[in-house]
């Protein structure tokens, strides 16, 4: 009863969203994509995409769950977590081009839930100083509808909108309720995301309740909400280890496909900060070890970006900020931050430019980042081809993503809010 | 009327299977998917990186008596002209490609081929079999593939010491442990990386040795005339954009 009339009220704003044209050119371009990503499977990708090895790990994971990472059994490798494949039990059982129309079709509905997540949590969050009106907001989901990182998303048949959906459910949770029972429960829909993909996994350390606030020098912590929401973020990851635990060979090919194999090592378009310096070092035959990259960038970049997220002096909607901080961290820090991932962060991008000042200078940093990310970003992985044999470097894309973390570190830790334009929000 | 018009499309029918039958090559080229697309063309690699005392200590004194390292040393290049290729049915589909080898030097007058070969690969990925090694010699891995190389090789059931990365670029990854090459001695564990351009050409080998040190780099010489211009291009166009955001944002 309650989910139908969730759905009709979903629907309800849904028609009112459709009374703005931009929305209805958004649907448009919406059904564009997924159209030709329906069109290229039959022609071209058929069995070149991301679904496939989906598909793939759905019935590995049913008939020979030891070898879920033996590369023998997909043509690229199986990355996630063992608990991943089994969301794709489902569709692994009916025929594979079926399956994939089905899990696209889940896609664009997906979407359109996104969008209207995004909007309960804008009208949570939005500044006082913003349009009391829907207009803007609606043009922001229209374009988060028409953002050019779908194509690929669809055209590969990628989970990242599960993910997204996960994400920002979770972060209702937070925003909407301070009960224990509800942290719980919010940190464990964060739990399946980062078992559905682990893009996420960097936004735990945000979910503490931790400021040290330096004006009366005091360390505020909140232990009971912090430690509820590890438990319940750390559960569902944790209960991949009883498969590693059982299958120990899991563990092993888990390591090797994700941090210690050469996999980590060779050439390619990632925008992260970690590929730029292991594809420069692989230019250059620089001697490097790639956990060793990797757990650098992360100890730096995550270091300061949780630092300052302890240091904040705006402490309203800190759990988004720490979301989006957190996301940041994960795309500039693994080691492949792929065109079609920046879907996980363009709807936290979105929401965080409602709750600035309204004509805050902090826009210049933002926005400009929001419309690349959102539009021309996958121009570069195109340049990246044209030029990779002497410059194999996708740098824009890391410029942007480290302009939107001085953005938000920017406004998060400057004491007076000079270079603001109206103020705090 | 109606039945006159259905007597010509059944007729027309049975005479293109007939023809069919009577034109077996020309359909027959379809049967096979992959082929090799750089023919009439010459490849040349280079040697940018040769630690010449590593390798004798990882794979013994005459590794580079014999394959496709032989006389391999730095500054050294390899050419390879590539004749047009085919498809050929022994049982199963092969596709093949003849080759005329210039062996590693240091010479600019290249002189005759030192060999003239001949590549195949099964067109059927499945006819290899499983935990399929290229080859049980240095370099471990092809100069040239079938395209689509990354279909290719992401297909073949190979080995545990390989690892395919085609997201992006084909690669083969290959992880020679400790005692593959002498089971009762430990040596280093050793690394190749080899990535494939999208002609299935190998644009570049890198063998590296533990703590990933380049022990030997070898690349194609040909790099496309579009990649310098784009570079610039993209390095420039983005210093401009820079420039004028800040000038911009500095008159306001």
């Amino acid at each position: 009863m309650i989910l139908f009339s969730l759905i009709l009220q979903s629907l309800r704003k849904l028609r009112a969203f459709w009374k703005e044209k931009i929305f209805r050119l958004a649907v448009s371009v919406q059904i564009i994509y997924f159209s030709l990503s329906i069109l290229l499977f039959y022609l071209f990708s058929h069995q070149t995409n991301d679904f496939i090895i989906f598909y793939q790990s759905g019935k590995v994971f049913l008939t020979d769950i030891e070898n879920l990472y033996n590369q023998a059994n997909y043509l690229w490798d199986f990355r996630y977590f063992p608990l991943s494949s089994l969301f794709f039990v489902p569709f692994s059982l009916i025929d594979y081009g079926i399956a994939y129309i089905i899990f696209n079709s889940f896609n664009l509905i997906l979407n359109f839930v996104i969008c209207l997540v995004i909007y309960k949590i804008v009208k949570l969050v939005r500044g006082q100083d913003h349009e009391k009106d829907d207009k803007r907001l609606i043009l922001y989901i229209s374009f988060y509808l028409m953002g050019v990182p779908h194509i690929l998303n669809y055209i590969y048949g990628q989970i990242n909108l599960y993910v997204t959906f996960f994400i920002l459910i979770s972060l209702l949770c937070f925003i909407l309720y301070q009960k224990n029972s509800w942290q719980l429960i919010g940190s464990l829909i964060l739990g399946i995301s980062i078992i559905i993909k682990p893009t996420s996994l960097l936004l735990i350390p945000f979910m503490l309740i931790v400021h040290l606030d330096l004006d009366n020098r005091k360390l505020k912590i909140d232990f009971t909400k912090s430690i509820v929401r590890l438990i319940g973020v750390i559960l569902p990851v944790l209960s991949n280890f009883v498969l590693f635990f059982v299958f120990p060979k899991l563990w092993g090919g888990f390591l090797s496909t994700n941090f210690t194999g050469s996999n980590p090592i060779a050439l390619n378009f990632s925008f992260s900060l970690t590929k730029l310096i292991t594809n420069f070092c692989f230019l250059f035959n620089i001697p490097f070890n790639q956990l060793t990259v990797l757990l650098a960038s992360v100890g730096i970049i995550g270091g300061l970006g949780f630092l300052i997220f302890v240091l904040r002096r705006r402490n309203q909607n800190s759990i988004l900020y720490g979301y989006l901080i957190g996301m940041l961290v994960m795309l500039l820090t693994y080691y492949d931050s792929w065109n079609h991932h920046l879907l996980n962060l363009i709807p936290l991008v979105m929401i965080v430019i409602f709750t600035l000042p309204r004509h805050s200078n902090l826009l210049s940093y933002i926005k400009p980042s929001l419309f690349f990310f959102n539009f021309f970003d996958l121009i570069f992985v195109g340049v990246w081809y044209l030029t990779y044999p002497i410059f194999p470097f996708n740098f824009v894309g890391t410029f942007f993503l480290f302009v939107t973390f001085y953005g938000i570190s920017k406004y998060l830790i400057v004491k007076e809010l000079e270079s603001v334009k109206g103020g705090e929000s | 009327m109606r039945s006159g018009r259905r007597d010509h499309y059944i007729g027309a029918i049975l005479v293109s299977i007939i023809l069919l039958n009577f034109t077996p090559n020309v359909f027959a080229n379809n049967q096979f998917y992959y082929q090799f697309t750089p023919v009439m063309t010459e490849l040349i690699w280079s040697c940018r990186v040769c630690d010449m005392n590593k390798m004798n200590a990882l794979f013994g004194e005459k590794w580079n008596n014999a394959g496709l390292f032989e006389n391999l040393s730095q500054g050294k290049r390899m050419k390879w002209f590539l004749y047009v290729g085919g498809a050929r049915n022994y049982g199963s589909w092969e596709v093949y490609i003849d080759v005329d080898i210039w062996m590693w030097n240091n010479e600019e007058n290249w002189g005759p081929y030192d060999y003239d070969t001949e590549l195949s690969f099964f067109d059927n990925v499945s006819q290899y079999p499983s935990n399929y090694n290229f080859s049980n010699d240095i370099p471990f891995v092809p100069f040239l593939f079938p395209v689509p190389t990354g279909e290719y090789i992401g297909s073949i059931k190979l080995s545990d010491m390989y690892d395919v990365d085609n997201r992006v670029l084909p690669t083969l990854n290959v992880e020679i442990n400790e005692f593959f090459l002498q089971p009762e001695y430990r040596s280093e564990r050793i690394t190749i990386i080899a990535i494939y351009n999208v002609d299935g050409i190998l644009s570049s080998l890198k063998l590296y040795t533990e703590g990933n040190v380049v022990v030997i780099d070898i690349e194609l010489e040909t790099i496309p005339i579009y990649v310098l211009p784009a570079t610039l291009g993209l390095v420039g166009a983005f210093f401009i954009a820079l420039i004028l955001y800040y000038k911009k944002k500095k008159k306001r």
